[in-house]
C-alpha cells in the first residue's frame, strides 16, 4: 500500500507544484474535487519526500477542503498519530479555518497527543481561540 | 516595535580551503565604505547617482530609497563614459541579471559588478541612473531620493561573508531545532567553502513571533533586526514563513540590501523542513542546509539557473539553458540554486554545486569580503 501511495505521489501533478521552493499556491492545484482531495491525502504520507510536500499538502487540505468530512476526520485522527505531529502543528496553526466542531475535536485530541510540542501548541491555540467551544478547552486539563 | 537581538555566543568560521590569490593585494583589506546622499529626480524623473571609485575599490552597491511612489535602477555608466548596464537590454530578455530594474516601493538594490565578466572596475567617477516613478510606473519628476553607496575595497586572501542566524519564537530554547540549524550551518559552510567562500556564523535570538512574515515592504521588524547585525546575511529562523504559502524560505531580494530595510533578511521556516514527524532526519538537515545556502545565494545575487516554468534562466554562461524538466533535472539538478528538490522514493539529490560563474556573482557582492 505504501509503495502504491508513493508511486502515485511522484506521478501526481500536485506533487510537482508542492515541491517548488517558491511559493506554490493551493489555488493553483485546480478544482477542489474529490480526486484532488484524495491526491493531497496521499501526499500527506509522512515518508513522501521532500518533507515539504506532505506539509504543504496538509495546508492545502486545510485551505481547500476545510469542511470535507473525510479531511476533518483525517485531521482529528492524526492528532494521536506519533508519525504526524508536524502536520498536526500545521493544522493547529490554521485552526480558525476549520469548522468550529472540527476545530474543537482537533484541539481536544491534540491536547492529549503523544507529542509534547503538539500538546503545548494545542494549549496555546485553545487559549487564543475566539471560538467558544475551542477556547473552553483551555480551562480543562489535558486528557 | 524595537526588537533587540541577543547574541548567543557561538561562532563558526568555515575554512575549507586555502587562499590562492597571487595578486599583490597588500593594500586590500576588504573595507566597506559608506556614502549617503540625498538627491532629487530631475524633470524627467531621473536621478544621477555619483559613485566615486578609488584604485582599490572592486565592487559597489547602490541602494535607493524613496518615501512615496517607487524607484527603479536604469543603468550604470563607467568612469570612461561607457554604458556598462542598461535596463533596456534586459527588459524583454528571458535571462535575469538583477532585480534592481524592478520598481520597488521602498528600496532598490544594485550590486555592481554582478558577474565576473562585468568587472574589473576602472577607478574614477561612475554614475548610476535611477528613475522615480508614480504608482502606475510612469516617471514622476522632482522626487526626493535617499541613496546609500557601499564601496568595497579589494579582498586579500580568502573571502568570507558574515552570517547571523537569528532564532525567533523562543526557538533558541528548542534543542531539536537548534541542533538541526547548527548542523545545517556546518553543511552550508561546506557548500560555500567548496566555491571559495567562507561563512562566519554567529547565533542570536529575538523576541518575535515565530510565524515569520515574508520580507516585504512595511515590516519594520526585520529592519530592526538588521540594524543590530550591521552587514552580511541575516538568516531568521521561525516556525513558518509566509503563512499559508509555507515557504521553505525567502530572501529579501536578488540581491538583498546590505543596510537595514524590511528586505534585509533571509527568512527560513524550520517545520516545513522537519516534515510530518516534526523531527529532523539527516536528510532533512541536508535540505535545511541547502535552503539556507539557496536563499542566501539569492540574497547575494544568484537567480535560479532555470525557473520552474523552464522558459527563463539566469544570465550566467556556464549554467545550462535547458527547456524541459527532464533535461533540466539532468543538467542542473545538483545545482544549489535549482528551483526544487529532486527526490525519488527514498532520497533527495544533494543540491550543492555552485558553478564558476555563480561563484563569481557571490564573490562580487559587497557583503563578501
Amino acid at each position: 500500500m505504501v509503495v502504491f501511495l508513493l508511486g502515485s505521489a511522484f506521478a501526481s501533478p500536485a506533487y510537482d507544484i508542492l515541491k517548488l521552493r517558491d511559493a506554490p499556491s493551493c489555488a493553483s492545484l485546480g478544482e477542489a474535487t474529490p480526486a484532488l482531495r484524495d491526491e493531497l491525502l496521499a501526499l500527506t504520507a509522512p515518508d513522501v519526500l521532500p518533507a515539504a510536500v506532505p506539509m504543504r499538502a496538509t495546508l492545502c487540505l486545510a485551505e481547500r477542503f476545510p469542511t470535507d468530512p473525510v479531511v476533518e476526520a483525517a485531521f482529528v485522527a492524526w492528532a494521536g498519530d506519533s508519525a504526524r505531529p508536524g502536520e498536526v502543528l500545521e493544522v493547529l496553526n490554521h485552526e480558525a479555518q476549520l469548522r468550529e466542531p472540527t476545530a474543537a475535536l482537533l484541539v481536544q485530541a491534540a491536547l492529549a497527543a503523544p507529542n509534547a510540542r503538539v500538546r503545548a501548541r494545542a494549549a496555546l491555540v485553545a487559549e487564543a481561540s475566539l471560538r467558544p467551544s475551542v477556547h473552553a478547552l483551555s480551562a480543562k486539563p489535558a486528557l | 516595535m524595537r526588537a533587540f537581538l541577543v547574541l548567543l555566543g557561538f561562532s563558526l568560521l568555515a575554512c575549507t580551503g586555502t587562499a590562492t590569490d597571487t595578486q599583490d593585494t597588500s593594500a586590500c583589506d576588504g573595507a566597506l565604505h559608506t556614502d549617503t546622499i540625498s538627491l532629487t529626480s530631475d524633470g524627467d524623473g531621473q536621478v544621477a547617482i555619483p559613485v566615486s571609485l578609488g584604485e582599490l575599490d572592486d565592487a559597489f552597491m547602490v541602494l535607493t530609497e524613496k518615501s512615496s511612489g517607487t524607484v527603479s535602477t536604469d543603468g550604470v555608466v563607467d568612469a570612461d563614459g561607457n554604458t556598462v548596464l542598461d535596463w533596456e537590454d534586459w527588459a524583454s530578455s528571458r535571462t535575469s541579471l538583477t532585480n534592481a530594474f524592478y520598481a520597488s516601493p521602498d528600496v532598490t538594490v544594485l550590486n555592481w559588478p554582478v558577474r565576473a565578466e562585468d568587472g574589473p572596475l576602472t577607478p574614477g567617477d561612475w554614475t548610476v541612473y535611477a528613475s522615480t516613478l508614480d504608482a502606475d510606473g510612469y516617471p514622476k519628476a522632482k522626487q526626493a531620493v535617499d541613496v546609500t553607496v557601499l564601496r568595497r575595497q579589494c579582498v586579500a586572501g580568502r573571502p568570507k561573508v558574515k552570517v547571523t542566524i537569528v532564532y525567533t519564537g523562543r526557538l533558541e530554547k528548542d534543542a531539536e531545532v537548534t541542533s538541526a540549524v547548527e548542523q545545517a550551518a556546518d553543511r552550508w559552510a561546506e557548500i560555500y567553502g567548496a566555491a571559495g567562500l567562507d561563512i562566519d556564523v554567529d547565533f542570536a535570538s529575538a523576541e518575535a513571533d515565530g510565524s515569520l512574515p515574508e520580507p516585504l515592504p512595511g515590516d519594520d521588524e526585520y529592519t530592526s533586526f538588521y540594524s543590530d547585525v550591521g552587514e552580511g546575511v541575516m538568516v531568521v529562523i521561525g516556525d513558518d514563513v509566509g503563512g499559508m504559502d509555507d515557504l521553505f524560505g525567502e530572501a529579501g531580494g536578488i540581491p538583498g540590501p546590505q543596510i537595514a530595510t524590511p528586505h534585509s533578511v533571509v527568512a527560513v521556516g524550520w517545520l516545513i523542513h522537519a516534515g510530518a514527524d516534526a523531527s529532523f532526519s539527516k536528510d532533512e538537515i541536508e535540505l535545511l542546509a541547502e535552503t539556507m545556502a539557496h536563499e542566501s545565494g539569492h540574497f547575494l545575487g544568484l537567480y535560479h539557473p532555470v525557473e520552474s516554468s523552464f522558459d527563463m534562466w539566469d544570465a550566467l554562461g556556464d549554467t545550462e539553458k535547458c527547456t524541459r524538466s527532464g533535461d533540466c533535472d539532468d543538467a542542473l539538478g545538483t545545482n544549489m540554486m535549482y528551483p526544487y528538490p529532486i527526490c525519488n522514493g527514498a532520497k533527495c539529490t544533494d543540491q550543492v554545486d555552485i558553478s564558476g560563474d555563480q561563484s563569481g556573482v557571490l564573490l562580487n557582492n559587497v557583503g563578501v569580503r
